[in-house]
């Protein structure tokens, strides 16, 4: 699986360059942003540009990554389509997260937020 | 591919076979898809949140049964019978693994999201346990059943109200 990143100020986009984020990925992604939440101190943007499809094992991994977020650091997503976003409505994950409608407007908030 | 009716086409059905892993899981999307295409270019109009429905349900079934139903390192197969009327999609999943505890369909086949996780408790933040849950919200119906070969999941969702 692979992923972009970039970095602005204080917060670290990943992107996840897959169209479907379902059990047969879920793992290797949560791993793989596991490791740079424990071995960094930025906030965190999930940018589901590229990302067309989730399931509930996707759900299960962004709960886990929300979790290890410590020391009032940030985990956001962005870019979720619309039936990305209704599954999290539906499962009232967006309760939870914090959801921006695209990369530009998150780093906005964030960015500010942590200057 | 097969009619139900050699003439005229007013439903279909199709039966895929994927090995069963979690590398199946694109492709069967796809098969769903490619079904979904065939349909609603014959006979049937589809919202694209129903497509999405039909396909999050069957990669949960699916999910369930490679995760939990069988036995890991060993050759097995899944079936998928699709199915469509002018009144319904139908996607019929069959396995040969261990059934899916039927305390836990009568559970979550009462639950509410609510009853599962709150989210003002962290705690009850759920890492996994969600894919049968969105079975039955996301279906109109579902039945189960097993005998002492197969399991059988029918998943129903209607398309007019």
């Amino acid at each position: 699986m692979h992923f972009e990143t970039q970095i602005f100020h204080n917060v670290h986009v990943i992107t996840p360059l897959v169209r479907r984020l379902d059990a047969s990925v879920s793992t290797k992604f949560k791993q793989e942003t596991l490791l740079r939440i424990e071995t960094g101190s930025f906030d965190l943007l999930l940018n589901f540009c590229r990302v067309d499809f989730v399931d509930s094992s996707c759900l299960g991994a962004l709960v886990s990554l929300l979790k290890a977020m410590q020391d009032e650091r940030e985990l956001a997503l962005c870019a979720l389509n619309d039936n990305i976003r209704g599954m999290f409505q539906l499962t009232r994950m967006d309760r939870i997260f914090t959801i921006y409608p695209d990369q530009s407007s998150a780093l906005q908030r964030m960015c500010s937020c942590t200057s | 591919m097969k009619r139900d009716n050699g003439h005229s086409v007013d439903s279909f059905t199709v039966s895929v076979t994927i090995p069963a892993t979690l590398y199946s899981l694109t492709p069967i999307s796809e098969q769903l898809h490619l079904f979904l295409r065939f349909c609603t270019g014959s006979f049937i109009s589809l919202h694209p949140e129903i497509a999405y429905a039909l396909d999050v349900a069957l990669g949960e079934a699916v999910t369930n049964i490679i995760r939990h139903g069988l036995p890991q390192y060993t050759e097995q197969s899944v079936e998928v019978n699709f199915a469509c009327s002018a009144r319904q999609i139908t996607m019929e999943i069959h396995d040969q693994g261990k059934p899916i505890p039927m305390i836990l369909l009568q559970q979550r086949s009462r639950q509410g999201w609510p009853d599962l996780w709150q989210p003002e408790r962290p705690e009850s933040w759920p890492e996994e346990g969600l894919g049968l849950m969105l079975i039955y919200t996301m279906m109109d119906k579902v039945l189960y059943r097993s005998d002492p070969l197969t399991n059988h999941l029918t998943l129903i969702k209607y398309l007019t109200a």
